[in-house]
């Protein structure tokens, strides 16, 4: 009984979520398939390959939604443990795509934690 | 005794840790080889070093770059000599290493974290920054100098920490900054900096950014003012290999570059390095290049495959992610934000550095590679700036583990138990650190090695029962691919072991040598006296220093399949078996032809040709007394007097097209690339303006017009072949007859081009067009016109191309033949005259006619030749085939059924010529293949691949049998799983001995030689000789036997001559034209010792001052 509220509970929230950030949501969908449509392009699909377009969506994501800075290192954090069974598995390319994008991941999470970092100093301060 | 122990625990479980390499020698064993540089006597080696001329190798080179080693390798010396033994002196280097390397780390954390509760991150830190894999990979040859760096980075860290947060005064820090730079010097390694510059830039810019936002902007300048000291500081006190370093810089830059294959060959090679680097890896604390693809490796497969290890690998990188996370529950007290968030920048900034070119970023460092001048200093990206990583992630770890330990554990004593387990992990994980396995790089070969005992012997016999200046030649000679010194029991390095244990000049044909030592070798190798004594005389060589244990890097050749080279020397007159240390020999060269360090010649010898002929000309002038070789590249921008000063000159004919089967391969290598745009494109014409300015460019340069043409007519090709083949229905036949016709007029222009051109560029470039022809014909063979659009234009161009083809090799260009039994030459007089023509390698292949200009000459001596460029032709018997066919012959089918192989040996084979194996053949059924395979000992197999496909190919290889190899054979076999096995039919199959000629002329000038001044000298250290010269009537050429450097300088009365007199002689040496007459003394010296001089000075000056201050500023009770 506790799980099914727990659930519904989660369920409103993600609709109340979605309804409140409808515009935004809906902006980052329209990048992501303009995105997906230019890697598909001559010469830029070099550039945009399926990660590297992922962590722009993520940034935009993080830009757009204002996600919180544990968000990047929740995500890392779980890739970089899916790692050790890629590996165990001998998909080095594919473990090698995934610590490029925890890095990727690290740094934004950084930025956001450090910009912040910066932001109370120079409030002290003032 | 408590108290003490009590209070100092930590440190002591460092200096207990420390002593782990006592583990690592057993009885006997020493560490020596690779890159590890220890010496037999590390004292000598210092003094050495003290000098920026090194002539213990070969002829000297300039050792500038090691100046900084004085101080890192100080403690080995001082080790040495108070135990008395190498081995112990060397456990007790290591165990000195690994207390500072742990204690640096310690006194970091230390300073920044003293409360008691922070004791599990102050000794997890520490005990992790000596037991890591970065490190243990630095163990193997005991890299000081990585040691040194690493050591000094946190002190450093943590000095700039301080004055920066102004803990320190900013002379404090100054002082404190320099001597730690002084004492922890990198080895005076410049390229070892790039982790500091790093690390301690980042801290200035981070710290003086966050001071500007609390203080303003004062803080900027503040910083500034600290940055600007430091550098002053860490300059003055280091400029005594700084000097050196900065002078190798602004000289020997652009010309170490291009030996490294320029910014390419470094690109090229930092892709090998950091093949591994991936973040992933990285993340794990791995990546090192070495451990990867190499089986080999002692300890590296477990890491990359056992799953529990696999695991564990992702634990350090786990708790920082974590603890980033979590950081902000931490108490208060408990964390600090501003140094989380220093380390954490660190930390990415050098996951990105360490990976180097490595994707996904390495584009960055390519950048850098590419656009700040001495970058480059950088390569091998992830072993300059893995500290960074190793460093922060370290302490990052240990950050993190004490605050997770004591937010979650609120017991003491549990505490202090689990504050162990990281520890405890830490050194169990670094298992290899105690078992010493990882010095066996490659089995049998290793740096931990028993030292056997004729080989002491024999060290100590030359070095204190010989004369100083003595030179010794080593045989066998190096293993000629890897020049590397290796021997039987264990011992491999580039830095020849003769040379780590004798005080006196070794030649070899390591790397660097230059031309002559591998004449003498050839002289040997072919059992040619004369040669051997005249070469060896020249280079000063008294001594021969056979080893019979000797190993080459393909762990199969040994000394005894070189037997032949000490065969022929014992019999050589004049060389005789003078000591013996079992397997060890010294054989003393007395000969006749022996020249001193420094002599003026009687006889010189100007030579227009390659510096490789130089046996070959002493060898012919048998009666030249106190020669001198001058070769003319050696004389370029030079005094242009000198040719006047010669007995004799020499040029060498150039052979044409005489590399085997050139013609073919040079026809193979032209490219035609694919067209981007054709021409019933609308952009078409941005290639038509494109190509019109580059034909401006080129214009005015006859060579460049020619090549451009050559160039134009691929494009053109190409654009015919995609217009002929493409699927469009629409297929304009104007545009590609017209491309015909473009085609047909850019070749016509070269042809006209050339036929303009002076006899020797003209000749040359009609070969050129000669070998694109054929190459745009076979590309034309390939093209597949099913609708049968361009017929006949094709068939029309086909004709063309054959007609020009035919009449250019028959007619026109003066070239070799393909079938080896024309040589032909062109050469270059300057002045018309009577002269000698000398063949080398003719005691087989004698020729059947010489003729020069189309007429026979009845001998080779007395030639008159007028002034100007001459054609020489060498006509031989057609060479033979050293197959043995048995009852075939070289053309047919060869039915290789499972299971049935064909070999066919080969006679006659020799070590010291090279083949051609060649012919045509196509393949029938299945996948054949060829192997070449050795049956003896040393021999090895060697596969070839063979193109699998249908059509008729062409094959053809050079090969260079291994040393000691006489019984090898062709295989051919079938390959992969073909029911039926394969079938290959074949023509022309042969191996024919590559034999080219080579052919110089000499013109004797029979000049009279007025009386030579004479000539005495004495070393007054490796980089100063004085010279008497007594009763010079006139000019003369004094010869200095060190290697030719622009940094050896000599002077008359302190009056330098200048650098347009100083000039290259024999092919190695220093040669100065003196024109002062009388009786004087010549100072020779190697100019770039002052510079050391100059810097010791500047540095002892500084070193005192500053420890004076500090003593005085302690007296004083400083803050």
């Amino acid at each position: 009984m506790a799980r099914f509220k727990m659930k519904r509970d989660l369920s409103i929230k993600m609709k109340k979520y979605f309804l409140e950030h409808q515009l935004s949501l809906f902006l980052i969908f329209f990048i992501s398939i303009l995105l997906y449509f230019l890697s598909q392009l001559p010469y830029l699909n070099i550039f945009l390959s399926p990660w590297v377009l992922a962590i722009i969506i993520w940034i935009l994501a993080v830009i757009i939604l204002k996600l919180c800075v544990s968000a990047s290192f929740i995500v890392a954090l779980v890739l970089l443990c899916s790692v050790p069974f890629i590996l165990i598995f001998k998909s080095n390319s594919l473990a090698e795509e995934v610590g490029n994008a925890v890095y990727f991941l690290l740094l934004i999470g950084f930025s956001q934690t450090f910009f912040a970092y910066l932001k109370t100093l120079k409030f002290k301060n003032a | 005794m408590k108290k003490f122990l009590f209070k100092y625990w930590e440190i002591i479980l460092i200096l207990l840790l420390s002593l782990s390499p006592f583990l690592w020698l057993k009885e006997g064993e020493i560490i020596l080889g690779h890159d590890s540089g220890f010496r037999l006597n590390p004292f000598q080696h210092l003094f050495n070093l003290f000098y920026s001329w090194n002539s213990i190798s070969n002829f000297g080179v300039d050792w500038s770059l090691y100046k900084g080693f004085l101080v890192t390798q100080f403690p080995e010396a001082i080790f040495r000599t108070w135990t008395g033994s190498l081995a112990s002196g060397e456990t007790l280097t290591f165990s000195f290493w690994f207390f500072l390397i742990g204690i640096s780390m310690y006194t970091l954390v230390n300073s920044l974290f003293p409360e008691k509760k922070y004791w599990i991150f102050r000794l997890s830190s520490a005990i992790f920054y000596m037991y890591n894999f970065f490190l243990l990979q630095g163990w193997f040859i005991a890299e000081r100098a990585k040691f040194s760096i690493f050591a000094v980075l946190p002190l450093g860290f943590l000095i700039i920490y301080k004055t920066l947060t102004r803990y320190y005064s900013p002379l404090k820090g100054f002082i404190f900054f320099s001597l730690i730079t002084f004492f922890l010097n990198g080895g005076g390694n410049p390229s070892f900096y790039g982790a500091l510059v790093v690390i301690y830039f980042w801290e200035f810019f981070y710290l003086t950014s966050i001071n500007c936002l609390q203080n303003g902007l004062r803080e900027f300048f503040y910083a500034l003012k600290i940055g600007i000291f430091f550098f002053i500081g860490f300059l003055l006190i280091n400029a005594y290999w700084l000097f050196s370093q900065l002078y190798l810089f602004f000289n020997k830059y652009s010309s170490s570059l291009s030996s490294s294959g320029g910014i390419e060959g470094i690109i090229s090679w930092e892709s090998v390095v950091n093949e591994h680097a991936s973040f992933i890896n990285l993340f794990r604390l791995q990546g090192i290049p070495d451990w990867y693809n190499n089986l080999a490796h002692t300890y590296a497969n477990n890491f990359l495959n056992n799953p529990f290890l696999i695991f564990l690998s992702f634990i350090p990188v786990l708790i920082i992610i974590l603890g980033f996370l979590f950081h902000k529950r931490f108490p208060l007290e408990t964390r600090n934000d501003k140094l989380l968030y220093l380390f954490f920048g660190l930390y990415l900034i050098g996951l990105m550095f360490s990976a180097g070119s490595h994707p996904p970023l390495g584009f960055l460092y390519l950048f850098l590679v590419q656009n700040i001048p001495g970058f480059v200093l950088f390569r091998s990206a992830f072993y300059k700036f893995g500290p960074i990583l190793w460093f922060s992630s370290v302490f990052l770890t240990g950050y993190f583990i004490n605050l997770f330990i004591i937010k979650l554990l609120k017991n003491r004593t549990l505490i202090n138990l689990v504050g162990f387990v990281p520890i405890i992990f830490i050194l169990l994980y670094h298992y290899p650190y105690f078992n010493g396995s990882f010095f066996d790089w490659n089995k049998p070969f290793s740096t931990k090695v028993h030292l056997p005992e004729y080989v002491q012997d024999a060290s100590n016999y030359i070095n204190l029962s010989t004369p100083d200046n003595l030179r010794i030649l080593l045989l066998p000679q190096l293993d000629p691919s890897f020049h590397a010194d290796s021997y039987t029991w264990g011992f491999f390095s580039l830095d020849l072991l003769p040379r780590l244990l004798i005080n006196r000049s070794v030649i070899a044909n390591d790397n660097n040598a230059p031309v002559i030592i591998s004449n003498i070798y050839e002289a040997i190798n072919q059992n040619d006296q004369l040669s051997f004594l005249r070469l060896a005389g020249l280079a000063g060589i008294n001594k021969v220093l056979w080893r019979d244990d000797v190993l080459y890097s393909d762990k199969a050749t040994q000394s005894k399949n070189l037997s032949a080279e000490e065969i022929y020397l014992s019999r050589f007159a004049g060389v005789s078996l003078e000591k013996q240390f079992d397997k060890w020999k010294i054989y003393n060269v007395d000969s006749s032809y022996f020249l001193p360090l420094v002599y003026i010649p009687e006889s010189i010898i100007y030579s227009q040709s390659q510096e490789s002929l130089l046996g070959d000309i002493l060898g012919n002038d048998v009666n030249a007394s106190n020669p001198l070789v001058l070769f003319d590249n050696a004389l370029l921008n030079k005094n242009q007097s000198l040719e006047s000063f010669a007995k004799e000159i020499i040029i060498e004919a150039t052979c044409i097209m005489c590399e085997p089967d050139e013609l073919k391969r040079k026809e193979q290598a032209v490219y035609i690339p694919s067209a981007r745009l054709l021409p019933d494109s609308p952009f078409y014409s941005l290639i038509f303006f494109r190509e019109q300015r580059e034909f401006e460019a080129y214009k005015n340069n006859p060579l460049q017009i020619i090549d451009y043409d050559l160039g134009l007519a691929n494009r053109r090709l190409a654009e015919m072949k995609q217009m002929i083949e493409r699927n469009s229905k629409d297929k304009p036949k104007e545009l590609i007859s017209e491309l015909f016709a473009k085609y047909k007029s850019l070749i016509n222009d070269a042809l006209k081009m050339s036929s303009q051109l002076p006899d020797d560029s003209r000749n040359m470039m009609l070969v050129k067009t000669l070998y694109y022809l054929q190459g745009q014909y076979r590309f034309l063979s390939l093209i597949e016109d099913k609708q049968n659009i361009a017929e006949d234009d094709l068939d029309d161009l086909a004709i063309f191309m054959q007609d020009l083809i035919v009449d250019l090799s028959n007619n026109q260009v003066w070239m070799s033949t393909v079938s080896r039994d024309q040589f032909r030459y062109t050469f270059n007089l300057k002045n018309e005259g009577t002269y000698d023509l000398y063949l080398k390698e003719t005691e087989e292949n004698q020729p059947l006619k010489i003729a020069v200009d189309n007429k026979e000459l009845t001998g080779l001596k007395n030639n008159f030749f007028s002034a100007g460029i001459h054609k020489l032709n060498l006509t031989y018997s057609p060479p033979a085939n050293l197959l043995e066919f048995g009852e075939g012959t070289s053309s047919g089918r060869l039915d290789l059924t499972v299971g049935k192989t064909v070999k066919l040996p080969i006679r006659n084979l020799s070590d010291q010529n090279t083949y051609l194996i060649s012919f045509n053949y196509k393949i029938i059924e299945g996948r054949p293949g060829l192997a070449i395979i050795g049956e003896e000992e040393v021999g090895s197999v060697k596969k070839i691949r063979l193109e699998q496909n249908s059509l008729w190919n062409a094959f053809s290889y050079n090969l260079n049998p291994n040393r000691g190899a006489s019984d090898v054979y062709l295989q051919f076999y079938s390959k992969g799983f073909n029911q039926y096995g394969s079938e290959i039919e074949i023509k022309d199959l042969k191996v024919i001995k590559i034999f080219t000629p080579k052919v110089f002329l000499a013109r004797n000038l029979s000049l009279t030689t007025p009386p030579l001044p004479h000539v005495s000298f004495q070393q007054i250290n490796q980089t100063k000789y004085l010279v008497h010269v007594q009763n010079a009537n006139g000019p003369y050429i004094l010869n200095f036997g060190q290697s030719y450097d622009q940094g050896w300088r000599a002077s008359i009365l302190a009056q330098p001559l200048t650098e347009n007199n100083h000039f290259k002689t024999n092919g190695y040496a220093n040669g100065w034209l003196v024109d002062k007459k009388g009786s004087y003394e010549i100072i020779i010296e190697y100019w770039p010792q002052r510079l050391v001089y100059l810097g010791f000075i500047v540095s002892l000056v500084t070193l005192f001052s500053f420890l004076l201050l500090l003593i005085f500023k302690l007296w004083r009770g400083l803050k």
